[in-house]
């Protein structure tokens, strides 16, 4: 056993991108995949690691800078900056744990589909990397690793049952027959679904309005470049810099949201690989039956309402992250807030008002949330060494996939009296909106026409 | 050379994910550098259609909304009609 852990140890000890380039080229081995094929993935998977920290240290140099110096200015303490989800969620991977979250998602999915407890089959290894995150924010909190693979594992149980449940809304929204969803964010319905409830009581849901016309006039405001470097000057100016270092900042600030999704997609092309091996593997055990083909939430992004709320609201988060009494969070490469926004739209069916009122009242949350994870995604990025975070500087994630729950099962780990009792609450919430949902679901079948 | 977008919410993962396999096809099919496909943010389609042949889109797209060919990415991702499709790229990438 000691021998076992001791080579481990050697082999985590050689760093992230080593490492993962190692564990990835096995992987794609155990699913059969030619040794070339295999390396090329692995060694594609190290060299997005490298390059996500070549750009999270940019974002640091520039930006951070600047934050440092309004910080200075000001007095407002906002000392953690925001780098988004795409480096987010590639430092998750760094987490010495990280690569067990592979066999797990696909051996709860297959149990799960061989007791036909789900019928869906889960394609997106992207979002391995979400219950990464997770697993990693509770074992940093609590000290345990093996809790937060416990948590990962049962988030996704509730995804694969939340996938089932929300089928045919899906197919209603997106047209798109035999896929799901089983994507974390949504299981932001335990929390938000009695919030949407109420808000149906009050408006009417016939008050909408069309989300096209308006996008196609601001839609530039969501274009990366265009919002980092507005954002970028912003941060400029506060900080007192002059006119010309303001409009650099502003370019270095579009530079960095531009790059990240540019190292981030290395990821996808890493992983892509693999997941088709797994695919194939799971679909030829359950060939014989109707399952959904489980994919990430884009197939939904054609829709503007998501875009409209998204750009609409920056300034809103802007505006509560200056006001918010311990919030130390300057809100960044996660201004476009896809995890409140896209959820909202969801649990709605794409009805602006209420996704605009659900966003505001969720913003300060997600601010709070991300103050208080931000010390662990630092010492993250302190332990695998990538990225050197200046003092006074932390790195934060606004945004993030299901920030309350995840706050929820933080406290919970550590057996705070508060934690306690919200994730008693949320046990509860959790089966009254699994029932609601479903019940939803099939009226949306029956009015499709759908029959079995 | 014809050059392909695909897009989705942030041009990382999900578009990444259908670029990949559509190269993947296309150079099983010896047609790897016939096409250049780039995966990018659904915010920046008007910036790249301009300077494209063919959207590969992975939501519903209304028919004519845009100059260039559109096709769905959505059998790439579920395996479904994955051939129908790709045979319909490839008559656009060969014209």
């Amino acid at each position: 056993m000691g021998y076992i852990e001791g080579f481990f140890q050697g082999l985590i000890d050689m760093g992230a991108p080593v490492f993962l380039t190692i564990i990835l080229t096995v992987l794609g081995l155990v699913f059969r995949m030619k040794f070339s094929r295999a390396f090329s993935a692995g060694l594609t998977l190290g060299v997005a690691l490298v390059g996500i920290n070549i750009v999270v240290d940019f974002m640091i140099t520039n930006v951070g800078e600047a934050s440092r110096s309004f910080v200075e200015l000001t007095g407002i303490q906002l000392g953690a900056l925001d780098m988004g989800w795409p480096p987010a969620l590639g430092l998750a991977w760094t987490w010495e744990f990280a690569f067990l979250m592979f066999p797990i998602q696909i051996l709860v999915n297959i149990l799960m589909l061989s007791f036909r407890w789900t019928s869906c089959v889960n394609v997106d290894m992207w979002n391995v990397g979400n219950k990464v995150c997770t697993a990693f924010l509770v074992a940093y909190v609590s000290g345990y690793a093996w809790l937060g693979l416990l948590f990962a594992t049962l988030q996704s149980v509730l995804e694969l049952k939340n996938a089932d449940y929300t089928r045919y809304r899906l197919q209603k929204l997106t047209g798109i027959p035999g896929v799901s969803m089983p994507h974390p964010m949504f299981l932001s319905g335990i929390w938000f679904y009695p919030f949407v409830k109420i808000m149906d009581k009050i408006f009417p849901s016939t008050f909408n309005f069309d989300a096209q016309k308006l996008r196609d006039k601001i839609g530039i405001f969501g274009e990366t470049h265009v919002m980092g470097f507005l954002i970028g000057c912003l941060i400029g100016a506060f900080g007192g810099y002059d006119i010309r270092s303001i409009l650099t900042l502003g370019v270095q600030a579009g530079a960095a949201l531009m790059l990240f999704p540019l190292v981030a997609k290395l990821f996808t092309t890493a992983l892509t690989p693999v997941s088709e091996s797994a695919t194939s593997f799971m679909k030829k055990r359950f060939s014989n039956r109707a399952f959904t083909i489980g994919l990430d939430w884009p197939i939904m992004a054609g829709r503007s309402e998501h875009w409209l709320i998204m750009i609409l609201t920056i300034p809103i988060i802007l505006v509560y992250a200056l006001i918010l009494p311990g919030n130390l969070v300057l809100p960044f490469g996660g201004l476009m807030n896809i995890c409140m926004v896209v959820p909202l739209f969801y649990l709605t069916m794409g009805n602006l008002p209420k996704m605009a009122i659900g966003t505001i009242i969720g913003i300060p949350m997600q601010l709070y949330v991300a103050s208080y994870f931000a010390p662990h995604f630092t010492a993250l990025a302190n332990a695998t060494g990538g990225v050197e975070v200046p003092d006074g500087q932390m790195l934060a994630w606004f945004g993030m996939d299901i920030s309350e729950l995840r706050y929820i099962i933080a406290e919970f780990s550590l057996f705070t009296p508060i934690g306690i009792v919200l994730f008693i609450i949320t046990i509860a919430l959790t089966i009254y909106y699994f029932k609601g949902i479903r019940k939803e679901d099939l009226k949306i079948k029956k009015e499709l026409g759908i029959e079995e | 050379m014809k050059k392909i977008i695909v897009a989705c919410g942030g041009g990382i993962a999900t578009s990444q994910t259908v670029a990949v396999k559509l190269e993947n096809l296309l150079k099983e099919r010896g047609l790897g550098n016939k096409a250049s496909i780039e995966a990018i943010n659904i915010n920046s389609i008007p910036t790249y259609i301009k300077s494209s042949d063919i959207y590969v889109s992975i939501t519903q797209e209304p028919e004519g909304k845009y100059e260039i060919p559109v096709f769905s990415g959505i059998p790439f991702l579920t395996g479904i009609g994955a051939e129908e499709e790709l045979e319909k790229i490839i008559k656009v990438i060969n014209s």
